[in-house]
């Protein structure tokens, strides 16, 4: 027996063929109630204003079917696993290199970079000297002969001569802790307003309704880069005791709290059509009170559907990141992220470096950039995976 | 309704829109911890200014009237097209005469270079999605849709950054189209000296259509395949939609070829949400923009803002008034023409009557 969605239902009632019904502009707003042990289509027609029609169907799959869908998709589960891989490597990756290689990531190597001070490339094996054998600025010298080299996997970083993979390692956790940070952030904030919101409807209902409209059509870049060059600037050096690097607490701050009007509207759509239904009435039969009805009734259901987005804005958020510190107002240099490896190339845009084909290689660009890239694709994947295993008919 | 009296109430409503928001930054930067003589005069560290030059300052500009006065004032000179001086560089005569960039010379040439920007975008956007929608949508499944449903999905998750300085390091390392940098349309006395910026190439003066044309071909395809992705998703969508609607059967049964059908009565119809994303994506734009003008060195409005709201030379109220007023008008004037352009293209819509909002993807 297929899944019924509200548009099929609406043909069983109508006795319409399914593809003529039009759910969106319809006048009368059918509500369908599937119960799944008996196998029998309940019905019921309700007089409504049709914009109510077009919202989500509130029939979500449970758990346990999730994960079988999830795993009969091979590309969620491709992309599940490359996050695995990328957490892994960015929480194991620096301090296990550090031994192999023998040099960490912030070591500069005069050796790593030619007269012209462009980076050597992918795979090279550089001396493994910190100091050079001249007092020519311009001419390093020959380093003495016998002179043990290490090896740089994806070459120089740029002038300063550092390890360009060691460094992606060290920049994804910034991102990685920045994006994971301020996606919670907005996903809780967003939770509880949009819950809210959904729950108890009225006049707090469209109170969060307008103020959300009204902020998603304003360029928030423009607020997001005003508020980090002045109120960014102080929360810089909060670290939590060392336990993050400077920056990382304000981009959380800043983007979590500009980020949460998307996640809000998805719950308050989800909540908004689960408490129609009639598990919640039943609990609110025999007695329930709210707080309990939305904790253990409701919120089960728009936890996956959460899960989804925050994948996506984990995603979206890398990408912020990014962005803001290759405007200056997110990471600051020294501090290794994706964004900043990106100013190293590129310059910062105080200080923007006139693009010279004797010290710039193809690498200082593309290599930061495609980390940015492919993580962002792995959380879009796998944001995607838990959403066709939510609603496998949507993608067709 | 009739449409005049549809653009006139929208306009005025429009007025009252654009009254609050520029009050509210006027209010938020008077809340800001700024001193306007250091935005004039420069402060540094040690040498703080001297009270009796900071009061010159503050009387030659204004700041020491109250704050609504103020803002009377400057309304009643964006009423004449009058949007001040800019504070920073702004000289000082000691009768009181006032010297220094005009906000309106400064803010019209960007607007232009950033609208070029945009229209190219949008229309190499169009060129891009309607036929590999149509082509995706003609036959869901196929191996041609599957290799896009992927390639959306790689698609969705860049950013105008990204894809950016991709093209931009390639076309450096092989110099085929050029890399940045803004060639005016126009004679270079009509617009000002002719552009350089830090990044461009362009070292001596260009113009032509010709020029202009080449130069903004990068940020052109940065601009268009930012959107592409979604916006090939949604109309992927909505066409299948449309094209299993009976009126498209009739279209079939009187014999119609399959061309006939998806230009004259699928994509017709599939077009409306696309409108609504347009009017939607205007702020996501802007935001898209300025990482475009930083990243191909184009002093557009992008960069402006950036050096207005990063207080890269100081926190300029005029400047940072006039670009919120631009960009408020920008985002108001395209969603009036976007919900005039919905009775145009679906016959069924009236004008002026509501439309469906959908949200659609995650936020970039």
């Amino acid at each position: 027996m297929g899944r019924l969605t509200r548009r099929s239902c609406g043909a069983i009632v109508t006795g319409e063929r399914p593809s003529a019904s039009r759910p969106g502009r319809s006048t009368a707003k059918t509500l369908c109630l599937l119960d799944f042990r008996y196998r029998s289509a309940i019905a019921i027609q309700q007089a409504e204003p049709a914009v109510a029609a077009t919202e989500a169907p509130p029939d979500r799959p449970g758990s346990r079917l999730l994960w079988t869908r999830f795993k009969r998709d091979r590309l969620a589960v491709a992309s599940g696993i490359f996050l695995i891989v990328l957490i892994a490597s960015i929480a194991i990756g620096p301090p296990v290199l550090e031994r192999v290689l023998g040099h960490g990531p912030n070591d500069p190597f005069p050796y790593a970079v030619d007269t012209y001070l462009k980076p050597v490339g992918p795979l090279s094996r550089v001396p493994d000297l910190n100091t050079s054998f001249s007092n020519d600025p311009f001419d390093l010298g020959e380093p003495p002969p016998g002179t043990p080299t290490t090896l740089f996997v994806l070459g120089g970083d740029g002038p300063l001569g550092r390890d360009m993979f060691q460094r992606l390692l060290v920049g994804g956790r910034i991102s990685l802790e920045v994006a994971f940070g301020a996606s919670l952030l907005a996903v809780l904030i967003g939770m509880i307003l949009g819950g809210i919101a959904g729950y108890f409807g009225g006049l707090l209902d469209s109170g969060i309704s307008r103020l959300t409209d009204f902020i998603m059509a304003f360029p928030l870049l423009l607020l997001l880069i005003l508020l980090g060059s002045t109120v960014g600037n102080q929360l810089t050096f909060v670290t939590l005791g060392g336990l993050l690097q400077p920056g990382v607490v304000s981009l959380i701050l800043l983007i979590g709290l500009f980020a949460w009007f998307y996640p809000a509207r998805i719950v308050r759509a989800e909540v908004a059509a689960l408490k129609e239904r009639e598990f919640v009435e039943s609990a609110r039969m025999i007695g329930a009170g709210e707080w309990r009805i939305l904790r253990t009734h409701i919120f089960p259901h728009v936890l996956p559907v959460l899960l989804a987005y925050s994948s996506f804005l984990v995603a979206s958020v890398i990408l912020m990141e990014a962005g803001l510190s290759f405007l200056n107002v997110g990471i600051r240099l020294p501090t290794a992220s994706w964004g900043t490896l990106l100013t190293a190339a590129w310059g910062t845009y105080r200080n923007p470096q006139p693009y010279n084909p004797q010290s710039m290689t193809i690498w200082m660009t593309l290599l930061p950039t495609l980390a940015i890239l492919v993580a962002a694709v792995g959380w879009t994947l796998f944001g995607e995976g838990v959403r066709r295993a939510l609603a496998p008919r949507t993608t067709r | 309704m009739n449409l005049a009296g549809y653009v006139l109430r929208r306009c005025t409503i429009s007025i009252f829109l654009l009254v609050a928001l520029t009050f509210v930054t006027f209010v938020l930067y008077d809340l800001t911890p700024i001193d306007p003589a250091c935005v004039v005069a420069g402060c540094d560290i040690g040498r703080p200014l001297d009270p009796e030059q900071k009061k010159l300052i503050y009387e030659a500009i204004g700041v020491d009237q109250p704050l609504t006065t103020q803002y009377v004032d400057w309304v009643k000179g964006v009423a004449r097209g009058d949007l001040g001086l800019a504070w920073q560089g702004l000289l000082i005569d000691p009768d009181g005469g006032l010297f220094g960039t005009s906000v309106k010379d400064a803010i019209i040439p960007a607007m232009w270079r950033s609208l070029s920007i945009v229209l190219g975008g949008l229309v190499l956007l169009l060129a891009l999605v309607i036929p590999i929608a149509a082509l995706a949508a003609s036959r869901p499944g196929s191996w041609f849709d599957r290799v896009t449903a992927t390639l959306l999905l790689i698609g969705i998750s860049t950013h105008p950054l990204v894809v950016g300085l991709i093209l931009q390091s390639v076309s450096r390392a092989w110099p085929v189209v050029p890399w940045g940098g803004y060639c005016s349309i126009r004679t270079p006395e009509f617009d000002g000296p002719p552009v350089t910026s830090g990044a461009g190439p362009t070292l001596e003066p260009c113009y032509g259509i010709q020029n202009w044309a080449w130069h903004l071909l990068l940020p052109w395809i940065t601009f268009a395949v930012f959107f592409a992705a979604l916006y090939v998703r949604v109309l992927r969508t909505t066409l299948i939609d449309v094209l299993d609607e009976p009126y498209i059967s009739v279209a079939r049964a009187k014999g119609a070829s399959e061309t006939r059908v998806m230009h004259r009565h699928a994509l017709r119809n599939a077009m409306r949400p696309i409108l609504t994303m347009t009017g939607m994506e205007a702020g996501m734009a802007i935001s898209v923009l300025l990482y475009i003008e930083v990243v191909f060195g184009i002093p557009g409005l992008g960069r402006l803002s950036l050096t207005a709201f990063s207080g890269e030379v100081g926190y300029d109220r005029p400047m940072i008034l006039a670009i919120v007023l631009f960009i408020g008008m920008a985002i108001i004037g395209l969603n009036l023409v976007v919900d005039l352009l919905y009775p145009v293209i679906d016959r069924r819509v009236g004008v002026g009557q509501e439309r469906k909002r959908l949200v659609v993807g995650p936020a970039a």
